[in-house]
């Protein structure tokens, strides 16, 4: 306190910046805005993006590859990782302050301890790349690349499609030990959002009494499902299914209601070492272009919302209800571990 | 501390007991810590406390001893198997005169190079009750296959078959130097070839058999391949499948090390008493002395009319345990989805799985690191255990030391590797040695667990020779280091040999480390294979598999072209 | 020369020490076989041992001509690859891996000799021992003597003066035994070596030695030269280890004392010996079995140093007779040549030796 200032002059100096903050903050927005074409240059100038996710090398290759026909000077490295191992290798390099990632791919279920931690980045994704607003989730924190549908899938050797109606057909005695179904159980926790989680546990009870074949990991099933091991398949991925059919497989997905989907989220973690050109990548993921190579390669695309995959149209052509898994991480980490804890194999 | 005169050699042991205190203590220290620092909503290190939930939880649940009982049945199955069937072979090609030696030994081997996960792949191919080739193929003919392989039994035939590789050359290297006038005296005495088998020969070996059988069930014990692969499948949960997903959940929850780190030091409890068994085999050191100044080159047993009868058998286990799990692999790598074989199934064979691995644009990289990581764990594994073997065995520090320095050595093989990985990912965060994120790390991590082993069997290898012929080097008056050199050396070339192929090939092979350990710049073999297995590429999966066991064929196959001083394996 | 002095060494764990080597003292002398004779367990191998260095006792102090190798008073414990003496062992320790030449020449490499020097060096050493021109045959080729005469060559290639050989012909059939011995003594003699030898064979010890110790757990029961060690013992025990020997008890004059002579009572008759100390309980007369003459006709029954009895038992051994008599309770061994034969029932009378017996008194400790 200078000699000469009372305690109330500094009280009115106080008031006085105080509001002087607040009117500039209604006038201009607290966060400033970065326009596109800086982040790209400031990503250029970064020169590589490291991402980890669980697709494909192969065919994540070709999807850089178009990127980098728009962004040539950003090298992308994948690198598979299990969501799993990646969010715990995450929490522990970020606790050694070295973090070695810059774009993630996050299932629903992991979010939350990273947000209990405080390890992602917020970005105005909307303003600066104009990604729709259904798809900035988690207070602009994650975006929704894609959903990934999880159908009832069938051997086209054993069953008609056209035969089947509805996902009890395959609790029918007939199809005793000719039912695949993936151990962690995503499908099913997604359709206890619709079914309720009573009516879910029985289906498994029925399932497990019906000597279901369990497998871990939604490809290794489509696989079996076209040696021949099994009439039905619950737990792979309509995508994958596409891609064999093409290949000449047995195999087809089916269009009964409710169909299962998940959301496809991708993260920046704080202290990411390129970050830029982390935001790039995922932004042009999440633009039409972006969508377009992805589903030429992947068969993956939004199946709600206002930008529908070929076979999100399809769906909703034949009147077919698509389930997206919940929005709360909590909730779905619940029904995640009820559903897995009733198929009991991951024990 | 020691008891002649020697500070060199004292020096020498003290570098070398601090090095074992380092590799083998850190995992442990962090499995304890992790057993009680963590929690379902933590990792270790994430904050500070000491619970002891995990214990209680651990040891309140029932299924907890279900998952003892399953692993005990599933090791001692598995080691019976895979021990067995060791024995008989390396017996055979060893010990005896039977034909087509080269083919079989090449053939016994060739399992080593295909990883554990695509062998029980291989397996589940064959004999999945519906669409299985051997199924199928008997239901032509009207023959029912009432066994399943999603079963208990399952996984320990598909273990023990596969181990029976891993052990062979153990097995073998111990059996070499039997001093054959035992044998002979055997002979001469009236006793058949059965009878010397059972009367002379395998009770020498005990002490090297033990070691095998002891190290072999520990592997079982914590091995998660093929309980993790087929047990899922056949609802069959051991110790190590346990562990590893809690470690490894799938539903959004973060790993359980807590939970896991406090089983997992039941593994080592387990692994302790299993060493000090081994130990006090070792104390009957002198009775197993088999090297000695009366020659050492192993004569064979002519088995006379026994010849054919063998020759089916051996073939026809040869065939069942390697040759078909291979057709399938082979099968597999050529179609781009599985089909059962049949003329019609030839159109559609094609080699896009081959050129696929070929046009990896990372392979080259990968191959280098896999051979960068495997040779650094060679050199570090042998050293540190050639030492460790020599200063326990025989050399003028007190006994009691030496026993201290062995049991640390041996104890890592109760350690399971995923503790090891997350053991060597929080330690070099933070420890200033710039190793995390490159090859090097997977070979310390790859040393830690393997140093066990070929401890184990450099030991069983000194014991062999008998004390005298390091004594006369002294008397002579060459030093410890000169007598290493000039006697001990030569002498254990086999041994060392045996174990520098084991470590090679286990350092390709092994999985769960590098997974927990590797980075974009550091991917190795096993690694991508595992990729492959995730994304459900078969067929490249399978290519890569064949891969692996023509180019394993050709290394064994190989010293059979060299000129005799230069064999490094015998045949 | 080889001085060893109150060397003490005890084996086993804490807790259940056992002494193997107690208090043990002896010199050899240079150019002279010294031998350790003793039953397994007498601590024999394990004195040679230490004088190896291979084995550290727990005290005492071991000299090796002018330089101390071992001193627990004064710290000092030279490494056996410095005390520059040559071993032969029981199993001999041939190299297997090596050439005859590789195992000889073995003590010779890595000091910067010539190999023309070490190869001139190796084949005198093989002529020594009878094996000239062998030096390029594969250890594992060799037959048992001639792995040891190998280890032999091998022992005196680097000119030490002193050698230590642990029974070493004990892996030997009996004719090669005797060969060798002869060889071994001329070629300790031809080279003047200081030999420290080690057996269970007292047959062996007594063709050998200069001097010979007998030990008996860990200590040294009696030193002396051969023949006065077979003839005239001075302990019970070496008595009996030294050959067959007779013990028969007897009773003595109780004022008897050590050195003194005495006559003692025996069921055959009465003789006079020396007298000597024993560890045993009652007093016995010794003598051994072939130092007596046999007596016909008639003698006076009063006549000292003779006895009487009947046979009991022949065995006929080819050179000797091994004839049992009884008299009373008591029965003695003799041995007789083969022209005299008696028959089993005959009474025969014999006379003891001058000199050769000798009379076994217990002591016992004043109170």
């Amino acid at each position: 306190m200078a000699v000469g200032q009372t305690a109330s002059s500094l009280t009115r100096r106080r008031l006085v910046a105080g509001a002087a903050a607040g009117l500039t903050a209604a006038t201009f927005p607290r966060r400033a805005v970065a326009a596109a074409s800086d982040v790209v240059a400031a990503a250029k100038k970064e020169g590589k993006v490291v991402v980890w996710g669980t697709s494909d090398l192969t065919i994540v290759r070709r999807i850089v590859q178009s990127f980098n026909r728009t962004y040539p000077d950003i090298d992308v490295e994948y690198f598979r990782l299990e969501a799993g191992p990646a969010t715990e290798r995450l929490i522990t390099e970020h606790a050694a302050k070295q973090v070695n990632v810059d774009a993630l791919e996050t299932p629903v279920g992991y979010i939350e301890p990273l947000i209990q931690r405080d390890l992602l980045d917020r970005f105005t994704w909307r303003q600066t790349f104009n990604v729709g607003a259904d798809y900035v989730l988690y207070d602009r924190r994650v975006v929704q690349i894609w959903n990934v549908e999880i159908p009832l899938c069938c051997n086209t050797d054993k069953v008609k499609p056209s035969d089947v109606k509805s996902w009890d057909d395959v609790l029918d005695p007939r199809w005793k030990g000719q039912v695949l179904l993936e151990a962690r159980g995503q499908a099913l926790a997604t359709l206890a959002l619709k079914w309720g989680e009573a009516k879910t546990l029985d289906y498994i009870k029925r399932l497990k009494a019906n000597d279901a074949i369990i497998m871990l990991g939604g490809t290794p099933l489509a696989e079996a499902l076209a040696s021949g091991r099994a009439a039905f398949a619950i737990g792979t991925y309509a995508g994958k299914i596409d891609l064999m059919k093409q290949q000449g497989a047995p195999v087809d997905w089916l269009l009964i209601s409710p169909i299962p989907a998940t959301k496809y989220l991708m993260v920046v973690p704080k202290g990411a070492p390129h970050v830029n050109a982390a935001r790039v990548w995922i932004a042009w993921l999440a633009s039409p272009e972006g969508q377009a190579v992805v589903y030429e390669q992947l068969h993956y695309g939004f199946l709600v919302g206002n930008t529908l995959s070929p076979n999100g149209r399809k769906m909703r052509a034949a009147g077919v209800q698509v389930v997206v898994e919940a929005d709360d991480p909590a909730r779905e980490r619940a029904l995640l571990e009820l559903v897995s804890g009733a198929i009991g194999a991951l024990k | 501390m020691v008891r002649a005169g020697r500070p060199v050699v004292s020096l020498l042991f003290i570098a070398v007991l601090g090095l074992t205190v380092y590799l083998v203590l850190v995992p442990l220290v962090v499995l304890i810590v992790a057993s009680v620092n963590a929690t379902g909503a933590h990792l270790p290190f994430e904050r500070p406390g000491i619970f002891i939930a995990n214990y209680l939880t651990v040891l309140r649940d029932g299924g907890t001893y279900r998952l003892l009982l399953n692993s005990t049945i599933f090791a001692v199955g598995s080691t019976v198997i895979g021990i067995g069937m060791a024995v008989f072979f390396a017996w055979l090609i060893e010990r005896t005169n039977i034909i087509m030696r080269r083919v079989l030994f090449v053939a016994v081997l060739v399992p080593m190079a295909i990883p554990n996960m695509i062998y029980a792949t291989s397996w589940l191919q064959l004999l999945d009750a519906h669409a299985g080739l051997v199924p199928v193929t008997l239901a032509k003919f009207g023959i029912p296959f009432p066994v399943s392989i999603l079963s208990l039994g399952g996984m320990i035939f598909i273990q023990g078959t596969a181990l029976a590789s891993n052990a062979y050359l153990l097995v073998a290297g111990a059996l070499r130097n039997v001093d054959p006038t035992l044998e002979e005296q055997s002979a001469i005495a009236g006793k058949g070839v059965w009878q010397t088998l059972c009367r002379v020969t395998l009770p020498i070996l005990r002490p090297a058999l033990f070691a095998v059988i002891v190290f072999f069930a520990m592997v079982c014990i914590e091995t998660f391949d093929v309980p993790g692969m087929v047990g899922l499948s056949a609802g069959v949960q051991v110790l190590s499948t346990r562990i590893y997903w809690l470690t490894h959940p799938e539903g959004g929850q973060l790993p359980d090390y807590g939970t896991a780190s406090a089983l997992a030091l039941l593994l080592v409890i387990i692994a302790l008493m299993l060493i000090t068994l081994y130990e006090a085999q070792l104390k009957r050191g002198r009775r197993y002395v088999t090297i000695t100044a009366r020659g050492y080159r192993p004569s064979r047993i002519k088995l006379g009319p026994l010849q054919l009868p063998l020759l089916v058998l051996a073939l026809g286990l040869l065939v069942i345990t390697v040759a078909l799990p291979l057709f399938m692999l082979v099968w597999r790598s050529l179609l781009r989805f599985y089909v059962y074989p049949s003329p019609a199934a030839f159109g559609r064979l094609s080699f896009s799985a081959y050129r696929a691995l070929v046009d990896e644009p990372t392979m080259i990289a990968v191959l280098r690191n896999t051979v960068l990581m495997s040779v650094a764990t060679v050199v570090v594994t042998l050293s540190l255990s050639a030492l460790v073997a020599w200063l326990t065995v025989r050399s003028p520090i007190t006994a009691s030391w030496r026993r201290r320095l062995r049991m640390l050595a041996l104890t890592p093989q109760g350690i399971p590797s995923v503790v090891i990985g997350i053991a060597f990912v929080l330690t070099y965060l933070r420890v200033p040695i710039p190793i995390y994120g490159t090859v090097w790390i997977i070979a310390l991590a790859l040393s830690t667990k393997f140093i066990a082993y070929t401890t184990a069997a450099l030991t069983a290898a000194h014991l062999q020779i008998a004390p005298e012929l390091e004594e006369a080097s002294l008397m002579a008056g060459a030093d410890e280091f000169a007598t290493y050199r000039r006697v001990l050396f030569p002498l254990l070339t086999p041994a060392l040999a045996n174990c520098v192929v084991w470590v090679l090939i286990q350092a390709i092979r092994e999985l769960v480390i590098a997974l927990m350990l590797y980075s974009p710049s550091s991917q190795v073999l096993s690694t991508q294979v595992w990729g492959l297995w995730q994304n459900g590429v078969m067929d490249q999966l399978c290519a890569l598999g064949v891969v692996s066991a023509l180019v394993l064929a050709g290394l064994l196959s190989l010293p059979a072209l060299l000129p005799r001083r230069w064999r490094w394996l015998p045949v | 020369m080889i001085v060893v002095s109150q060397v003490t060494k005890t084996l086993g764990e804490d807790g259940e020490r056992t002494a193997a080597i107690n208090d043990v003292s002896f010199t050899v002398e240079n150019g002279t076989i010294f031998t350790l004779l003793g039953p397994s367990g007498s601590g024999k191998t394990t004195m040679l041992r230490c004088v190896a260095g291979i084995e550290t006792p727990d005290r005492g102090e071991i000299a090796l001509g002018d330089t101390v190798v071992y001193s627990s008073a004064r710290q000092i414990n030279l490494p056996p690859n410095r005390r520059r003496i040559g071993m032969v062992f029981q199993s001999y320790a041939i190299w297997p891996h090596m050439t005859v030449a590789g195992n000889v020449a073995y003590p010779l490499v890595g000091r910067g000799l010539e190999r023309s020097v070490i190869a001139e060096r190796v084949e005198r050493a093989l002529t020594q021992v009878g094996l000239q021109g062998l030096a390029d045959r594969d250890a594992p080729n060799l037959s048992g003597g001639q792995q040891q005469r190998v280890a032999l060559a091998r022992a005196i290639v680097d000119e030490a003066d002193t050698l230590l050989l642990d029974e070493p012909l004990s892996n030997l059939d009996a004719k090669l035994r005797w060969q060798m011995r002869q060889e071994l003594v001329a070629l300790q003699e031809r080279l003047g070596l200081t030999v420290l030898y080690v057996t269970h064979d007292q047959e062996e010890a007594l063709a050998l030695s200069h001097r010979i110790a007998v030990m008996r757990d860990g200590q040294i029961v009696e030193a002396g030269e051969p023949l006065a060690l077979f003839e005239q013992p001075t302990s019970r025990y070496s008595a009996e280890f030294m050959g067959l020997a007779n013990f028969l008890p007897c009773s003595v004059a109780s004022d008897a004392r050590p050195g003194e002579r005495a006559a003692a009572q025996t069921a055959f008759g009465t003789f006079v010996g020396r007298v000597c100390a024993s560890e045993g309980q009652t007093p016995e007369l010794f003598f051994r079995p072939h130092r007596i003459t046999l007596l016909s006709g008639e003698f006076d029954a009063g006549t000292s140093d003779t006895g009487a009895g009947i046979v009991s038992a022949v065995s006929h051994l080819g050179e000797v007779n091994d004839v049992t008599i009884r008299s009373g309770e008591q029965s003695a061994r003799l041995r007789l040549r083969s022209s005299s034969i008696p028959r089993v029932g005959e009474s025969i009378r014999f006379r003891l030796e001058p000199g050769c017996a000798m009379i076994f008194v217990p002591q016992r400790v004043a109170v």
